[in-house]
């Protein structure tokens, strides 16, 4: 195994520990909150997904801007955007449905349009579009420049939507995420385990997109050899017709 | 230089060179690489390996300043089929380096007569559309102009007449290279004749 | 640059006046939309006449929808959009003609919605020139990002443009919509943070689309 492949495994061991541990520690060790009592250990997972999946969104788009700009045009920019891409769609998902899941006890409902919510859910879709443009196919420059595009337009698309519906949101009603009688005071184990969580989320998307990406790079190699085949074809044809 | 369409090398190891002021006719069967070359000479499609440069210029980055220097008869017809043919024109001379008078001077040489010019484009034959499409790749002012199997579509008359404008423009010191897999007539009017077979250009004996 | 927007606008409008595609297919399906939001509303006029906004925009965004797709689809046809880029055209100049031509379009298809709507929903229209102000804007921001990404999504299957206009349009329709509501209801103080909002919004997806259509050509 060479050493690139010990590291990736190595950061998959230590994501899979630190999750187990972050588990272990938010549902047994820490203590209940005041107000949200046990409703609280859902801080530990919730906020850190939250963070890979804006934290995904940022790599794909300084991956698309590199692969745009042609000085520094190369394939494996377009393979990290669409790795962190897949990856950010993926914590999105989660965090939606990690909200959801404590938003049924602590609000009564399992959705509401708040400000939040409902941009998350934007954000969801605005992603979930560059992979589904990435799905059709096409050559590998036209996809990659085409993705790259619909990678930047959405960027800059999240503060815009988050910035409106907060807007659309907060002019009639209280935001529901920000209601101050269930914010916490966040101290001693239960921020280590707070911490320990996004250490943990952040080492287990390294390890997603490192793996997406290996993969889908050893596609486009064989893909590679296809092409260097049927040049040979193409020359061999030719050697008989002459 | 060798060219991918889709993974499929439409040119392989492909040496290929032009001069000012010189007709070259690239002849070879269908599925040789003509259409791609012409296409690679426009900045259209990309090398998968090797360099490409037109008038000094790579047309991969400086796409733009090829391209005005570069007029391409190409197989579609790339006009708008609701709009008549004189519309056409000067819709593109407005937008494009396309000279209008000059234009409609080709179509009256090539036989158009102002009826053809004021019906929509979808009601002209194939070969009236053709005619149309050259008169605007004909009076572009391009130092190359890239001519893809004009003949296919065309009566002899104005095949001949093309050819003879074909030949005019080159006598003015441009740079003309036409792409076909009719070899009798342009074998006369070019000044060398490249062979493509399965991706790669041989050069024939100038003549 | 302006020449070959004016040059591309007026041809658009041109084909679109020939073809009439608008006027005879997007139109009626305008129309369709609306019948079945009465349909889902079970044809209450009250709930109508409070959702009458929103509803006007969501139709609207269908309408720009289809009129954005047959825009870049005219440069499909022939090619002609092929012979544009070879002849080294202005891209910027080829992108505010699009845009130009389609905000006409759509200008002249939501008066007709809006008397229809006023109509059928029961609606009065008031503040005209601020609703027709906000169209206006709003249709620059849905087109500009529109055609980028019917630039993006060129030649690839129909339903992928919705799929990733609408989330990113959507700042823009909500303000759009909250400032008919405001203009509808005449409270025309709230309707000017949202007209701000427009305004940004807008502006800040056309310079983005002056930006990158030359890339989206390319591709």
């Amino acid at each position: 195994m060479s050493r690139n492949a010990k590291l990736k495994r190595g950061v998959g061991i230590t994501a899979l520990v630190m999750i187990a541990l972050t588990f272990w520690l938010g549902l047994y060790v820490t203590p209940p909150a005041e107000v949200m009592g046990n409703l609280v250990r859902m801080l530990y997972i919730h906020p850190p997904m939250a963070w890979i999946a804006y934290l995904a969104y940022g790599i794909t788009t300084a991956a698309s801007l590199l692969y745009l700009w042609k000085r520094t045009r190369r394939r494996e920019w377009d393979l990290i955007a669409a790795a962190s891409a897949e990856a950010g769609v993926f914590f999105t998902g989660l965090t939606i449905l990690t909200g959801s899941i404590w938003g049924r006890p602590a609000w009564g409902v399992w959705w509401t349009w708040d400000a939040l919510l409902t941009s998350t859910a934007v954000l969801f879709l605005l992603y979930l579009g560059y992979l589904a443009l990435r799905q059709v196919p096409m050559s590998e420059t036209k996809r990659g420049v085409r993705s790259a595009i619909a990678a930047l337009v959405a960027f800059i698309d999240v503060p815009i939507v988050h910035e409106s519906v907060y807007w659309w949101k907060t002019l009639h009603q209280t935001p529901s995420v920000l209601n101050p009688s269930l914010n916490v005071e966040v101290h001693g184990s239960m921020a280590w385990t707070l911490l320990l969580g996004f250490v943990a989320f952040t080492m287990a998307y390294v390890w997603m997109v490192w793996t997406r990406y290996e993969t889908s790079k050893r596609q486009a190699e064989l893909a590679d050899l296809e092409v260097e085949r049927a040049i040979r074809e193409r020359l061999s044809v030719e050697e008989v017709s002459l | 230089m060798t060219v991918l369409l889709d993974r499929f090398p439409a040119l392989v190891r492909c040496d290929f060179d032009a001069y000012e002021g010189e007709v070259v006719f690239v002849q070879g069967p269908n599925g040789s690489g003509k259409t791609t070359l012409l296409r690679l000479l426009g900045g259209l499609v990309e090398a998968f390996a090797g360099s490409v440069l037109v008038f000094g210029r790579d047309p991969k980055t400086e796409a733009r300043a090829v391209r005005r220097e570069v007029s391409y008869l190409a197989h579609s017809y790339q006009m708008y089929e609701e709009l008549s043919g004189r519309e056409n024109l000067s819709f593109f001379s407005a937008t494009a380096s396309c000279d209008l008078e000059r234009a409609l001077e080709w179509t009256r040489r090539f036989g158009l007569i102002d009826r053809d010019l004021d019906v929509r484009f979808r009601v002209l034959s194939a070969g009236q559309r053709k005619k149309m499409s050259a008169a605007i790749a004909l009076s572009r002012r391009t130092e190359l102009l890239l001519i893809d199997e004009p003949h296919a579509l065309l009566d002899q008359a104005t095949k001949a007449t093309l050819d003879r404008g074909l030949l005019e423009l080159a006598q003015a010191g441009r740079t003309v290279i036409i792409a076909s897999h009719e070899l009798d007539r342009i074998a006369t009017l070019a000044s060398r004749t490249y062979r493509m077979s399965n991706g790669t250009a041989t050069l024939m004996g100038s003549s | 640059m302006v020449r070959t927007a004016i040059a591309m606008a007026k041809k658009d409008l041109r084909l679109e006046w020939r073809a009439r595609v608008l006027i005879n297919q997007v139109l009626p399906f305008v129309f369709v939309v609306i019948i079945l939001f009465a349909f889902g509303f079970d044809a209450k006029v009250e709930i109508l006449g409070q959702v009458t906004p929103g509803l006007f925009w969501v139709t609207s965004f269908f309408g720009l929808e289809l009129a954005i797709a047959r825009s870049v689809g005219i440069e499909g046809e022939n090619q002609a959009q092929v012979g544009l880029v070879m002849m080294g055209v202005n891209p910027r100049g080829m992108f505010l003609g699009k845009v130009f031509a389609v905000v006409v379009e759509m200008l002249a298809l939501e008066a007709v919605l809006s008397v229809g709507i006023a109509v059928l929903f029961n609606t009065p229209l008031h503040e005209v020139p601020l609703l027709a102000l906000s169209a206006l804007i709003a249709d620059i921001g849905v087109t500009t990002v529109g055609i980028v990404l019917a630039g993006v999504t060129e030649g690839l299957s129909g339903s992928l443009l919705p799929l990733l206009l609408f989330p990113v349009v959507s700042p823009v329709l909500l303000s759009a919509t909250k400032v008919w509501q405001y203009g509808l209801s005449g409270s025309l103080a709230k309707a000017v943070p949202w007209s701000e909002l427009l305004v940004g919004f807008s502006l800040i997806y056309l310079v983005l689309g002056i930006l990158v259509y030359g890339v989206v050509l390319e591709g």
